[in-house]
Formats: structure tokens, C-alpha cells, sequence
């Protein structure tokens, strides 16, 4: 046998060793990629869930936050409606009160009375109330006090309450001294 | 015409144009208002310490209510103050026993012992006369109101005088047996009817002033002056009156006292101010 | 002794429960409450002569506020007017006085208020009805026809009459409180 051949005997343990090694380490590199890629895969598979959760989360959010905005315009909106003859009411009582002339209060003084079921129609005035009981002053009706408003040029009393009947006349108004 | 301006005027007092405005005025002005006892009602209040300087009223729970602190600068101001006739002293001795008896002492709308004098003017037979008419407060199915209680008039007084020689007519003690003829001797002495009356007689004014009313002799024309005359602080008279004059001492103040040391003192001035045994 | 016992219990009771009809009625808040409604129509009323004087009312203008202004009153009302320099009182009723403002319209009239106001208590009348008082001062400045100037202050006491009334309203009973003017005098002050 010549002597690189015996060498290379003598030597072929630690070679197989080292070249079992490398392959170890080459495998046990593979793995690790492997299992980095494998790792690396689940976390984009998991990060790609928490988004999509994210997302999900977030457009179920903009659907509540429109549903109560919608919900609020809504119920402005219904207050608004509610209030409107008020709101116009009290508008009138201003025009009347502020008129630069006696024509064109009574201008407003008849346009106001188309909202009412009568030109009779009871106004009722709170000057006290306690424990539950109102006081009033004398009853008049909405003709008589927007004349008065007219004559006496003076901030109408505030609007309590409405009443209406089927078709959205005012049948009956409760005003409060302040 | 110059003579109808002042009375057409008076209608101006009331009258306000267009041309109305409300202006803020002098704040001298309006603390003279506020000063003002401008109502018998606000005497009261003020007397008993039953309200703030500006007129807002007090009510039992207010801590103010009554207070002597109060009072005692109120009862200083509720008096003339021009009035020389009441001393400094009698001032201060009326305001000490008012607050410091126990309790101290209030005056009540309702407590009676009060009435007022009015001095009227009515036309008897186209004549101006002066009447002074005498009220009281009195009770009456739900409430009460002010009612005549006696009246004096100067133009009666000539036909109750009596003689005053000593020994004047009379009818004699033995009438009764000629069945009182001598009646008509006495009714025929009209200069001096009065005197066959008892001595106790006295003429009722009220009486007379109603009756000639009646009969259209007497016609009421207007009210010339009002004061009220307060027995009911016990020990003490007063009587108040209204001032309207400038200054800071006006309206409804008390324009005499007198301390009165005894109930026949009360009876006597009481018999004084009402024309009696005058 | 039961009996007796009991016409005690009854009496006190009885006392206790008109006594308490009597006080319970007019609470301060609410005396307070009525002295507001009194004195805006102390001011209502004050209008209401501003537009029947004024030149610029037309007449059939001013008799329509004639009418409103003589429903604040009690029927029978009166003015009783003095001066300082006449003390005799002229009297007045409401309806004849406005009639003569409208006779008597003046050029320029400066009518201003005082702030200052007193209203007394509220006594019941033998009816039932309640009365008061509401004192008010005016300052009167004004120039007739001829170019003359006169001013004045005048202190006016005005009769309120406070009542409990009712009325039916769309089928029910309403309570309210009827504050209605009475006689008024009107004295010129040296104020």
C-alpha cells in the first residue's frame, strides 16, 4: 500500500468525522433555515391573521360609530322635527314683538294664527309652580296674546308646552313667566 | 286758558307718547324713593322689623325678622324729624320700652287700637263744611273692612249749644203733674233746645251727617288730610301723618307722642281727639 | 266625658284646619310670584296710555287699546288726581279718563320711571278677595302747544284685587290667579 493511501486510512475516521460534521452542521443549517422558514411562515401567517383581525376589528368600529352617528342624527333630527313648531312659535313671538310697524306685526300676528287649530285657542300662563302645582294668570287665547305682544312690544313669556290635534294644529299653549 | 293749564296738565301726569322711554335717573332721586315711607303698610314693616331698606319683606324664618339691631335704626327714622314738640328724650324712652319689654312690643294690622281721622270736605246746602270723619277696622264675613265709627262737624255743633247763664230755662220739677204741658213752651225755645236734655246728652254727628246725606243737604266733595292716631303700644299714644316733602324724612311718620301714665290718661285723650266734652 | 273629649278633639281641629285655609293660601314664593304679575301689569297699563295719548294712534287703534286697558280694571274704577298746587282730588273713571287722553294729545311728553316700587301685604276683603296696594313714582316732563314746560314726580297708588278663580279649558277645570287693578291715586310729590 503505498503511503498517502495509508495516510489517508489513518486519517479517514477524523475525515468521516469532519465530513459527518459538516453534513450535521449543513443539515442542522437546513433545519434551522427550514425551521426559520418554517418559523418565519408562521409568524407571516400569524401576522397576517392579527391584521386581518385588525382590519376586521376596525371596520366592525367604523360600522358601530356610523350606526350612532347615524342613530344621533336621527334622533336630532326627530328632536329638530319635534321642535320645529316651537322653535317657529317663538320665532313669530320675536317678529311680532320686534315689528317695526303695527302692519307688519299684524301681518305676523296672522300668519302665526294659521298654526293654530283657532284664533281661540286657550294660552295658559305659569307665574308660580310648586310641589308639583302650577299657578296661572288669567287665561286668554293666542289671538288676544299676540295682539298683546303687539301692544306692548315686550319679550314674549317662554314657551312650555304644546298641544296638537291629528292634523298638527296647536290646540293648546302653556307659556311660563320668567 | 292759563288758568286750565296746571289742570290739564294733571292729565299729563298720566299721559306718556310714543316717545316713552324709561331712563336710568338720578340715584339721589331714587334713594329719597327708597328712604320714603310710602305706605301706612310699610310702617308697619318698618316698625316691627319686618323689612330690608329696600322694601323686600321678611318673613319669620329670615334671620333678619324682627331683629332689635333693625329696629332700632328704623324707629329712629320713623319720626318727624322737624317735629320739635317731641323731646330727644321721650324719643329714646318710647324706643327703649318698645324693644327691651318683654315681649317687645309689634304692631298688629288686625291688634284693633288704632283708627284713623279723616278730614273731608262736603257741601251742605251749596256750602263747603269740614267734616271729620272717624274709622276703625272691623271684621266682616271673610275678611274686613274700614267702617265709619264717629264723625264731628263744626257746622252741628251751634244746635246742641246749651244756655250757659247759671240759672237758665228749665222745666220744673213738678211737670210730671200737668202731664208735661210746659213741653211745648220748651220746644218753642229753639235758641237753646239742648239745655232740657239730660246732662250726659251728646249730639251723635254720625247721625246728623248720615241723615242730611239722605235727605240730600249733604253731598261728599273730596278728602282733604288723613293721619291715624295708635293706642296700641300699651303706656303710649302716637299718631302719624304724611309728609311729601324734599329730603330723606317723608311719607307716613310719627307726628306726635305722649307717654301715658295711666288707663284714665288713654281715656281722656281718647274723648280729646274724638270732639268730646270739648 | 267621651262627649266631651270629643267637641274638644272637634274644636281644635276645626280651629287648626280654618286656621290653616286661611295662612296656606298665599306663601311668600308665591306672594312674590303675584307682586311680579301685579306690577307687569302696573307697566302693561302704562303702555297701553302711552299708545291711547299718542298722536300717532290712529283712532279706531286706540279704542281697541281702550278696551284692553280697561280689562285690567275692576269695574267701578277710579282715578283720583291732586296736585301740589290744586290738593283738591279730581276724580276720574278709567274708561272717561282714557277717552280724555285721547283729547288731550300732547307734543312731546318724557315720561320716565323710577325702578322703585312697593307693594303691601294682601288683606282679604269681607268676599274673600284679596287687596293690596303697589306704590309707583313717575318723573313727567313735557311741552304743550304754547312752548311751556312742565315737569313733575307723582307717586301712584294702585288697588290690585287678587282672587282664586276657575275655568274650564278643553274639558277640564283650570285654577288660576284673577289680578285685576282698582281705584288709583295719583298725587304729585315734591320729590
Amino acid at each position: 500500500m503505498k503511503y498517502t493511501t495509508i495516510r489517508f486510512l489513518r486519517r479517514l475516521p477524523g475525515l468521516t468525522f469532519f465530513a459527518l460534521f459538516i453534513a450535521m452542521a449543513a443539515v442542522g443549517t437546513a433545519c434551522k433555515s427550514k425551521k426559520k422558514a418554517m418559523e418565519v411562515d408562521a409568524g407571516a401567517a400569524e401576522r397576517e391573521r392579527l391584521e386581518k383581525e385588525a382590519a376586521l376589528k376596525r371596520q366592525q368600529e367604523e360600522e358601530a360609530r356610523k350606526k350612532k352617528e347615524a342613530e344621533e342624527r336621527a334622533a336630532r333630527e326627530a328632536e329638530a322635527a319635534k321642535r320645529a313648531p316651537y322653535t317657529k312659535l317663538e320665532g313669530y313671538f320675536n317678529a311680532i314683538s320686534n315689528a317695526s310697524s303695527a302692519d307688519a306685526a299684524n301681518a305676523s300676528i296672522n300668519e302665526a294664527l294659521t298654526l293654530f287649530s283657532s284664533p281661540e285657542t286657550p294660552v295658559l300662563i305659569v307665574i308660580h309652580e310648586a310641589a308639583g302645582q302650577k299657578d296661572y294668570d288669567r287665561p286668554t287665547t293666542i289671538r288676544n296674546y299676540l295682539n298683546y305682544l303687539k301692544d306692548q312690544k315686550k319679550k314674549a313669556d317662554k314657551l312650555g308646552e304644546l298641544k296638537f290635534d291629528g292634523s298638527g294644529k296647536i290646540t293648546e299653549v302653556e307659556l311660563v313667566k320668567q | 286758558m292759563r288758568y286750565l293749564t296746571p289742570f290739564v296738565v294733571c292729565f299729563l301726569i298720566l299721559t306718556f307718547s310714543c316717545e316713552t322711554r324709561a331712563q336710568l335717573l338720578d340715584k339721589e332721586d331714587e334713594s329719597k324713593l327708597y328712604a320714603e315711607t310710602k305706605q301706612v303698610n310699610q310702617f308697619f314693616r318698618r316698625f316691627n322689623g319686618e323689612e330690608s331698606e329696600k322694601g323686600d319683606r321678611y318673613y319669620p324664618k329670615d334671620k333678619q325678622y324682627r331683629s332689635e339691631k333693625l329696629r332700632k335704626k328704623y324707629i329712629g327714622m320713623l319720626f318727624d324729624a322737624s317735629n320739635t314738640n317731641i323731646s330727644g328724650d321721650l324719643k329714646v324712652q318710647f324706643a327703649k320700652d318698645v324693644l327691651e319689654r318683654t315681649p317687645p312690643a309689634v304692631l298688629e294690622f288686625h291688634g284693633g287700637d288704632w283708627f284713623a281721622e279723616v278730614n273731608t270736605t262736603f257741601m251742605l246746602n251749596g256750602k263747603p263744611e269740614i267734616v271729620t270723619l272717624f274709622m276703625e277696622l272691623e271684621k266682616a264675613q271673610e275678611g274686613s273692612k274700614w267702617v265709619i265709627s264717629k264723625a264731628h262737624a263744626d257746622v252741628f255743633d251751634p244746635y246742641f249749644i246749651r244756655d250757659t247763664t247759671r240759672v237758665g230755662k228749665f222745666m220744673h220739677p213738678m211737670s210730671h203733674e200737668l202731664d208735661y204741658m210746659n213741653l211745648r213752651k220748651a220746644f218753642n225755645y229753639t235758641d237753646s233746645i239742648a239745655q232740657f236734655a239730660v246732662r250726659r246728652f251728646r249730639p251723635d254727628h254720625l247721625t246728623l251727617l248720615f241723615y242730611e246725606v239722605k235727605r240730600g243737604n249733604m253731598k261728599f266733595k273730596t278728602v282733604e288730610s288723613v293721619k291715624f292716631h295708635f293706642f296700641q303700644v300699651k303706656g303710649w299714644y302716637f299718631e302719624i301723618s304724611e309728609f311729601n316733602r324734599s329730603g330723606f324724612n317723608t311719607g307716613w311718620l310719627i307726628s306726635n307722642l305722649v307717654k301715658l301714665k295711666t288707663d284714665q290718661d288713654k281715656r281722656i285723650l281718647q274723648r280729646y281727639l274724638y270732639y268730646e266734652g270739648r | 266625658m267621651f262627649k266631651y273629649i270629643y267637641s274638644v278633639i272637634s274644636f281644635v281641629v276645626l280651629i287648626a284646619v280654618s286656621a290653616s285655609a286661611q295662612t296656606a293660601e298665599i306663601s311668600p314664593a308665591r306672594k312674590q310670584a303675584i307682586d311680579s304679575l301685579a306690577l307687569e301689569k302696573v307697566r302693561d297699563l302704562s303702555k297701553y296710555i302711552s299708545i291711547i295719548g299718542s298722536k300717532k294712534t290712529p283712532y279706531s287703534e286706540a279704542q281697541r287699546v281702550m278696551d284692553r286697558a280697561e280689562e285690567l280694571f275692576a269695574p267701578e274704577s277710579e282715578m283720583g288726581v291732586s296736585s301740589l298746587n290744586r290738593k283738591e282730588i279730581n276724580y276720574y273713571k278709567v274708561r272717561k279718563y282714557f277717552e280724555r287722553l285721547i283729547a288731550l294729545n300732547y307734543d312731546k311728553v318724557t315720561i320716565s320711571w323710577y325702578d322703585i316700587h312697593y307693594i303691601s301685604d294682601l288683606e282679604r276683603q269681607p268676599d274673600g278677595r284679596y287687596v293690596g296696594v303697589v306704590t309707583i313714582y313717575q318723573k313727567f316732563e313735557g311741552t304743550s302747544d304754547d312752548g311751556m314746560k312742565y315737569k313733575d314726580t307723582t307717586k301712584k297708588d294702585i288697588t290690585i284685587y287678587v282672587e282664586r278663580k276657575k275655568t274650564q279649558i278643553a274639558g277640564r277645570i283650570v285654577e288660576f290667579w284673577d289680578v285685576l287693578l282698582g281705584d288709583i291715586r295719583v298725587s304729585e310729590t315734591s320729590a
